[in-house]
């Protein structure tokens, strides 16, 4: 047998333009983003509102959120007003009216721990279902703990015991859970 | 696991020096089992033309006298076995030796003609031949590959699944599509390979390494795909079926369309896969539904017998639900949904409908590949392929956005290769070189930070392989150097948002040896031991985001270093005649700087709540196991099958368990086989057995939950081909989960959430002309 013979052997150039291949890719507008919830609480017949506020305006990642929490005075009402806010877009983006346009595939809750408060839902959908947006919270004694405001998207809103605010049923998907430290005196 | 049928492996053609007189030309044959080298004995072996047959002898020799020059089908038949055909042309005395496939899972490679080059024969290979993957209409990849002892399927719901060898997937598993690798979205357990098998004409696993031809994705093992020959035939050929399967109502179409010329030979390959919701014992899995379809076409064009020159297209698209009660968010939710009897989000009517969340992926192929032969033994091939693969994912979204995937991907691929294979005395070697150039980029419109980057990958690599024949074996040694070149536009997680071009180069090379010896009467011995250094992948770099289904922030770290992997398969097969077969497979494989996903101390707290970081981090770590197979003939009639893997895979300083390492797995199969009649033929009757264990070495820190409990099923089996005239009906019924069980798997995400599918009945029926 012959040996081997580079004449057979084929130039093989396969060209790769690297430097034709520069990017400008396009950051992404994070229109779904909700950088900002608050939870506005004005004491029945007026006086300051209490507000708390969680303020996460780069997102899931980079800096870690704010968190402030309220002192509310005992036995006492407030009626309540959740506000969402996308900041992270160019205008601002209130996603509480995008919220209230699919009310009937969301629904707040509002679980107190080791705090005396009730929330009552003030607010419905077109079928006669709570959302939550707007609430009454009512204390009684003095205690200190925290709320914890759960949104859930595409809950079971028939489900036993969601209507009035008990979220062992519901299922669907968590859009906001924040726990706000908070304090009646 | 099914049965394997037989097909005609390599055909000999050999001519006697006499002319023929008119009509008194003699065929004389013989026909062998390519596994074992025995003769088959009572092999019916006819001319379709001329309706003569004859069986073959002891030896299995057979003669059929009396022919008249022209071309004949040749069909050759074997008890419970597919009938096979093959197109002669006879002008004079001839000789042909069949060498067909009793033992498909004993089979290192197939090959058609005998001029194609062999392959390693010191690797573990598992072949699943077309005769075999007719039978598997309307199942995935990863389902036709998991029959194999050793290997399992990652999976994400019913409809989603990946295959897992030897505890290794992903990165870490080359999936090989028609000389390509397959280049699709690979990070993610929820990423199915973009393939459809109805387009395969064999399907090849490869256990030890192949990295040297593949590169170092190939560490693991490899999926390797081909579409096959086309039948020496010059007369269309092919077949048609339909396959209902009882659990999620899916029908599945396919068809497959082959013909030769003296130029041109072509083949074409379509099918479609309708499903809707799978059922799980108690309850429907809503929003499980496929649609599938794929195609595929094959040209091979040869002008002179030294020339050949393959054009292959393959279309596949599928969009396909993720089970709706899966769909949580925070830890919190994947905690209240785990604890549940019955899922949340279940509709109580069966639907064929597919919503958010769901996945939409197409993806095309168009490869070229051309081979001049210089002499038998000296050959050039060359080839060039492009891939686009196209993945959406659309999740439930709030508003007009929910019309808008979530990830939107497109991702384009080139591959070009050269490769030379020479023979210097009883010396054989290969050398090669491979180009390849990957572009990356997100659809912005999303409106969500994108979870892998915009990158491009551009690669480069030489190698050479050898094979050099002494006594009783083979002794194989191979090289493989890769050069890589990545650059990613990652966006910054802080404010302003702000794009980051970071470059990495990587050396990547492999080095194998194998050994092969034949013990003539008792069996073989195989040792390969390969070395590797593979590189991080760009998701193990950057990926950047929220994991819905794992409920998890998955961090990529752009500091990772290569992994350097030594993976040893010691393989022992010893036969006794025909009637038992034993094969062992003893594995080490040891990585260093083992890539994988480990959770951070602490939870990260966003709007959506609090969750887990999984970090990409490196860690030696070690993977050893045994797979085990027994098949045993006690009579032509009855035959006996087990399969036995083992596993462990543990960090080398603290011997903490690896997560995803798949539990014990048993399987034995029962068949019978009737005998034929004129009217029907390859009867049989089996019954399969699989037991999985439960995986008790878990890592507590990583899982969020212990591992789901052992799970035994069965699954009955009948098939049969009735003769119409000189072309066949094939029908098949299976029923896996017989019993209904209720049960959910390691390896499966959806075992936090819902039990796997219940009982679910599959008919086929294939008509083969």
């Amino acid at each position: 047998m012959k040996a081997f013979s580079f004449n057979y052997i084929v130039v093989f150039v396969v060209v790769i333009f690297f430097s034709s291949c520069d990017k400008d890719p396009v950051i992404p507008n994070e229109e779904e983003l909700i950088t900002t919830f608050l939870y506005v609480l004005t004491p029945a017949g007026g006086g300051t509102p209490v507000i708390m506020n969680f303020n996460d305006p780069d997102g899931d990642g980079g800096l870690a959120p704010m968190i402030s929490g309220g002192v509310l005075q005992s036995n006492m009402s407030y009626t309540g007003l959740i506000n969402l806010t996308n900041t992270s877009v160019n205008p601002w983006v209130d996603i509480t009216e995008e919220v209230r346009e699919e009310a009937t595939d969301h629904q707040f809750f509002f679980i107190p721990e080791n705090v005396n408060l009730q929330v009552t839902y003030d607010d419905t959908d077109t079928n006669a279902n709570p959302i939550g947006i707007a609430t009454t919270l009512i204390t009684t004694n003095p205690s200190e703990g925290q709320l914890k405001i759960i949104l859930r998207h595409l809950p079971n809103k028939t489900a036993a015991g969601v209507n009035t605010g008990n979220i062992q049923n519901a299922g669907g998907e968590t859009d906001i859970e924040v726990i706000f430290p908070v304090r009646i005196q | 696991m099914r049965a394997f049928s037989w097909t005609v492996l390599m055909i000999f053609i050999g001519t006697f020096s006499l002319f023929g007189q008119e009509c008194s030309i003699t065929l004389t044959g013989k026909v062998f089992d390519h596994a074992t080298h025995e003769p088959m004995e009572y092999a019916a072996i006819g001319i379709v033309e001329t309706s003569s047959g004859v069986m073959t002898d002891s030896a299995g020799s057979f003669i059929i006298h009396g022919i008249c020059p022209g071309s004949y089908h040749i069909g050759v038949e074997h008890l419970g076995c597919d009938p096979v055909r093959v197109f002669l042309k006879i002008n004079r005395d001839t000789s042909i030796t069949i060498y067909i496939d009793h033992h498909g899972e004993l089979l290192r490679e197939i090959t058609v003609s005998g001029t194609q080059s062999e392959r390693d024969e010191t690797n573990t290979q598992n072949v699943f031949t077309s005769a075999h993957l007719k039978n598997q209409a309307g199942q995935n990849l990863a389902d036709i590959t998991e029959q194999i002892a050793g290997v399992y399927s990652l999976r994400n719901g019913s409809g989603i699944s990946k295959p897992v060898i030897h505890g290794m997937f992903g990165n870490r598993v080359a999936v090989i599509n028609n000389g390509m690798r397959q280049a699709g979205q690979q990070w993610g357990s929820d990423h199915a390979p973009e393939i459809d098998p109805a387009s395969a004409g064999s399907i090849r696993v490869i256990k030890g390494s192949d990295a040297i031809e593949y590169g170092s994705q190939a560490m693991g093992g490899a999926v390797i795909v081909d579409a096959g020959t086309i039948p020496k035939d010059p007369h269309p050929h092919g077949f048609v079926g339909y396959a209902f399967e009882s659990n999620g109502q899916g029908h599945t179409a396919f068809a497959n369309l082959s013909k030769s010329g003296t130029y041109i030979d072509w083949k074409w390959t379509g099918s479609f896969r309708k499903e809707g919701d799978h059922q799980a014992p108690g309850y429907l899995l809503t929003n499980t539904g496929v649609n599938q379809t794929g195609t595929s076409i094959q040209l091979n064009f040869h002008p002179k017998e030294s020339i050949h020159h393959e054009l292959f297209y393959s279309l596949f698209h599928t969009n396909l639900g993720i089970f709706a009660g899966s769909h949580i968010s925070n830890l919190t939710d994947l905690e209240s949904a785990i604890h549940r009897e019955v899922p949340f989000q279940i509709s109580e009517n069966f639907s064929y409908r597919i919503q958010a969340p769901r996945q939409k992926v197409t993806h095309h192929l168009l490869t070229y590949a051309g081979k001049k032969f210089f002499s038998p033994d000296k050959s050039l091939e060359w080839s060039y392929g492009v891939q686009s693969n196209h993945r959406q994912e659309y999740d439930i979204r709030r508003g007009e956005l929910s019309t808008t995937p979530a990830l939107d991907l497109q991702l384009w691929s080139h591959q070009a290769q050269v490769k030379l294979q020479n023979q210097l005395r009883s010396f054989k070697y290969e050398a090669g070189m491979q180009a390849g150039w990957i572009d990356n980029v997100n659809d912005y419109e999303t409106g969500i930070l994108p979870l892998i980057p915009d990158y491009t990958k551009g690669s480069g690599a030489v190698f050479l392989q050898t094979k050099v024949p002494f006594k009783n074996g083979i002794f194989e040694f191979g090289g493989r150097y890769d050069l890589q070149k990545i650059k990613v536009w990652a966006i910054s997680q802080s404010l302003p948002r702000e794009i980051l071009i970071r470059n990495h180069t990587y050396h990547d090379m492999a080095l194998a040896i194998g050994v092969l010896v034949k013990e003539k009467e008792f069996g073989e011995t195989r040792l390969h031991n390969v070395l590797i250094r593979r590189s991080p992948e760009v998701n193990e770099l950057y990926s950047n985001g929220l994991h819905q289904g794992i409920a998890g922030i998955e961090e990529g770290n752009w500091s990772l270093k290569p992994e350097i992997s030594n993976k040893s398969i010691l393989t022992q097969s010893v036969r006794i005649d025909n009637i038992l077969f034993a094969e062992a497979s003893v594995y080490s494989h040891l990585i260093g700087q083992y890539i994988y996903l480990q959770p951070e101390d602490e939870l990260r707290l966003t709007i959506r709540g609090a969750f887990p970081v999984y970090q990409y981090k490196q860690e030696d770590a070690w993977l050893r196991g045994i797979d085990f197979l027994f098949i045993s003939d006690f009579s032509h009639r009855i035959e006996l099958r087990t399969a036995i893997s083992f596993i462990r895979g543990t960090t080398i300083k603290n011997q903490a368990p690896l997560s995803f390492v798949p539990p014990v797995k048993w399987s034995s199969r029962f068949s019978w086989t009737i005998k034929d009649s004129n009217r029907f033929t390859g009867t049989r009757l089996s019954l399969e057995a699989s037991y999985t264990g439960k995986q008790k070495h878990w890592n507590q820190e990583e899982e969020l939950l212990a591992p789901p409990e052992d799970y035994f099923l069965l699954a009955p089996k009948f098939e049969t081909a009735v003769r119409t005239g000189s072309d066949f009906l094939h029908i098949g019924i299976i029923a896996d989960n017989l019993l209904n069980v209720r049960y959910r798997d390691y390896l499966n995400r959806l075992r936090y959430f819902a039990d796997e599918q219940g009982r679910s009945v599959r008919v086929t029926i294939r008509y083969e002309f």
